[in-house]
């Protein structure tokens, strides 16, 4: 891994850590949250008997619905040690400690077997690597021949403005998205076929309005307070505003995508 | 301190039947380890745990989201007396008219398989009379007005000495589709034998048993390695071009792993219009199992073939294998179009609301004016660049890869999954919805196919059924239709 690319996912790892990430983001960080997750998990075949890797698990919500909803046996794994001791006290907590289990490691070096799982995912967090197709080749690798991997991310049709590419587009992981028919070379070009691809912009419009709320609340109560924040978000509103103009006018969106190690 | 909490989520209570003594037991419907269970309980062979499916979403999104105003017979032929199942049929409370009604013309066979839920072998000589066939039609004609579809099954129909004539007299009646449930034999071996079938054409069609690739696997199943047998009977059905849906019984561990290769098989032949897998109704003779028929070990779920056609079958998304409305629980199915280049599944590019509020209520849908029309549209050129899903977009590249054949309604392949319901995972909830009857050979009822192979076939009535409704001391007092609660209102007012 470069040095940068080093620096971004612990950037990104430290930025998830924080708890106004969950508190602005709820439980579940990514765009359509549990459902979107189920939506995934029924599209990747994934049974009672599937072995799975969640890249990139953040606080283990994903891992949970998956092992709990559909039986599967779940291995997370993410950069931020902070966020992989969470996953492992909520397991605890939900009684799931036998069917999950939380490892740190780089999506871009997964330290598995190779044909280790039966399915791989990786939600909101592909194009927050450095190397997408490094990523990609990891999430093939560590399937079984014939296995499934999903995907959810942003994708970008035409390049975002200016004002997304600020810290708060960088969290949304709005900025460095590919176009959707990016994601289908990539997912050919790292080995894969049966590439599918389905938009869920529903689930944007959910997040923006979720993060508005919760912006208002937070600084109603006066929770918390531009002092708090170590980073500076700067005002939310322009920001969402510019996001919900840019999806309704087709040029960013939400997509899940599924394919077979072929 | 934490409250103590069940192992399962709670979803639903219902009604089943002990799997001993088939009778009726209370029953709860619970969600643990991703899978569906029914535990239920009978006073005197104890609890049990059945596994009804492996896939929580897609059970929840049969039950709940593939719901429709079901349609309903002429007229009940049966009053609702001992209670669901021991009132069969078709009794006021059931939910659904029949969609596809099988015949048995015959108990003989020329096989003896060791999986068979008619028990028919060589051994058994009763042929029906033709009289008697003439009432059971008369019968299928004064439930349904129109029948959709009637099957012609048995035992093996072919060898009825009278066959062709049973043929005319379902051709004499208003019957929408005339299916024929063969194992091929006679048409693989008799010269002329397909000629004098396609004669009933257009609207037959031959249900052709076809299991596995594998001669062991056939043995299991069939005693017998009807390859060639196969092999010569689709050649026949191909020269002859008679509209044919495979069908396969799915036995776990045995063919489960070929559903992928029956459907690319199904797709290379000209007269193969669908593959219908059916896991083995725990009913009838099951010969062959390792110590006996082990419903734990042994019982395949829809949702366990649904997710292994959608392995096998990499071109089939999801969305694209999804519940009948009929009887969404128990019947899945997809459509596809049939092209040089191979399968191109059109059922996740309908609206469900489209397929749940239309059409009668069929299991074979494309014959529906309606439906028909639909999935002719979706390959006509007037789709808008603006309303294309990305699904859309592949479906229209494929087939601008693919454009010199003709398309039509002789494209549309159709697979579908039917499980019946065995005494194990019985839910009354399920099996007032069952739209697959079998005309009793008296002439006067028509019994759902799941129960009858449980209670009403054969000496069955007798020995089982008849017992288990002495025991029901209180008879009931009616149905608990709309009609009569509608009436019971106006009276207390």
């Amino acid at each position: 891994m470069s040095a940068t690319s080093q620096n971004l996912a612990s950037c990104c790892a430290n930025l998830y850590e924080l708890p106004i990430v969950e508190q602005l983001l709820g439980e579940s960080f990514h765009p359509g949250g549990a459902r979107l997750t189920r939506k995934l998990a029924s599209a990747s075949l994934i049974s009672p008997q599937s072995n799975v890797l969640d890249v990139a698990c953040g606080n283990g919500n994903s891992a949970r619905v998956i092992a709990a909803d559909f039986g599967a046996t779940v291995t997370g794994c993410d950069y931020s040690a902070l966020n992989l001791a969470r996953a492992s006290a909520a397991s605890q907590a939900a009684g799931l400690t036998g069917k999950t289990q939380f490892v740190r490691a780089s999506a871009e070096q997964l330290p598995f077997a190779p044909g280790s799982f039966d399915v791989s995912l990786c939600e909101c967090s592909l194009c927050l690597f450095e190397n997408m197709d490094t990523a990609l080749q990891q999430l093939r690798s560590a399937l079984k021949p014939g296995g499934r991997t999903g995907i959810s991310d942003f994708f970008l049709n035409t390049p975002a403005p200016d004002s997304l590419n600020g810290l708060l587009g960088r969290v949304l992981c709005v900025a460095g998205a590919p176009s959707a028919d990016g994601y289908r070379e990539a997912l050919s070009g790292a080995g894969f076929d049966f590439i599918r691809i389905r938009r869920v912009n529903w689930t944007l419009t959910d997040t923006i309005q979720r993060i508005r709320h919760r912006f208002k609340l937070l600084a109603a109560t006066k929770t918390i307070t531009a002092a708090d924040l170590p980073i500076d978000f700067g005002d939310p509103a322009p920001v969402l505003a510019d996001l919900e103009d840019f999806i309704a006018s087709g040029g960013a969106g939400y997509l899940i995508a599924t394919a077979r190690r072929s | 301190m934490t409250a103590k909490q069940r192992p399962y989520q709670y979803y639903d209570s219902t009604i089943s039947i002990c799997s001993t003594c088939l009778q009726r037991v209370d029953a709860k419907i619970v969600f643990q380890d991703g899978c569906v269970w029914m535990l239920k309980r009978c006073p005197q062979h104890g609890a049990e745990r059945v596994l009804m499916a492996d896939d929580i979403a897609y059970y929840k999104l049969a039950r709940e989201t593939f719901i429709k105003t079901p349609e309903q017979v002429i007229a009940p032929n049966t009053s609702a007396r001992y209670g669901c199942p021991y009132d069969c049929g078709i009794c006021p409370d059931h939910e659904q008219h029949g969609c596809t009604l099988l015949i048995e013309v015959t108990d003989n066979c020329n096989l003896r398989c060791p999986t068979c839920y008619a028990g028919s072998g060589p051994e058994r000589q009763t042929h029906r009379s033709l009289e008697q066939i003439e009432r059971m039609l008369d019968r299928a004609v004064a439930n349904e007005g129109e029948p959709s579809i009637i099957q012609i099954s048995g035992g093996e129909p072919t060898v009825h000495p009278q066959f062709f004539e049973i043929l005319e007299l379902v051709r004499q009646r208003p019957v929408g589709h005339l299916l024929v449930n063969t194992n091929g034999i006679r048409i693989a071996n008799e010269a002329g034998f397909a000629e004098r079938l396609a004669e009933f054409k257009p609207g037959l069609e031959i249900y052709l048993q076809f299991d596995s690739f594998r001669p062991e696997v056939l043995k299991a199943l069939r005693a017998s390695d009807l390859r060639n047998t196969h092999t010569r009977a689709l050649e026949r059905l191909n020269e002859v071009d008679i509209h044919t849906t495979l069908v396969a019984t799915i036995r776990r561990g045995l063919n489960d792993d070929e559903l992928g290769e029956i459907i690319d098989y199904g797709t290379q032949q000209p007269c193969v219009r669908g593959v219908t897998f059916q896991p083995v109704q725990a009913a009838g003779r099951l010969e062959g199992y390792e110590s006996g028929y082990n419903s734990a070990r042994d019982r395949l779920t829809l949702t366990e073939i649904r997710r292994k056609i959608l392995e096998q079958s990499p071109v089939l998304a999801p969305e694209d294998l999804i519940p009948v409305p009929c009887h969404p629980d128990h019947l899945a199915m997809a459509y596809a179009l049939k092209l040089e280049s191979g399968l191109v599944p059109l059922t996740g590019l309908v609206d469900p609301e489209f397929l749940i509020n239309s059409g009668r209520a069929t299991i074979t849908y494309e014959k529906e004016p309606a439906i028909r029309e639909h999935f002719l549209n979706l390959f006509s050129t007037h789709h808008s660049v603006d309303s294309q899903t990305d699904a859309m977009s592949d479906f229209l590249d494929k087939l601008d890869r693919a454009p010199p054949q003709q398309l039509g309604y002789e494209n549309i392949f159709r697979i579908l999954i039917v499980e019946f319901i065995d005494a194990q995972g019985f839910d009354l909830r399920s099996i007032r919805k069952t739209c697959v009857h079998i005309i009793h050979p008296d002439g006067k009822r028509v019994i759902p196919f799941d129960t009858y192979n449980l209670l009403y076939r054969d000496g069955l009535e007798k020995q089982v059924l008849e017992p288990l409704r002495k025991r029901e001391f209180t008879p009931l007092t009616g149905p608990i239709s709309l009609a009569r609660y509608g009436k019971s209102e106006n009276s207390s007012t």
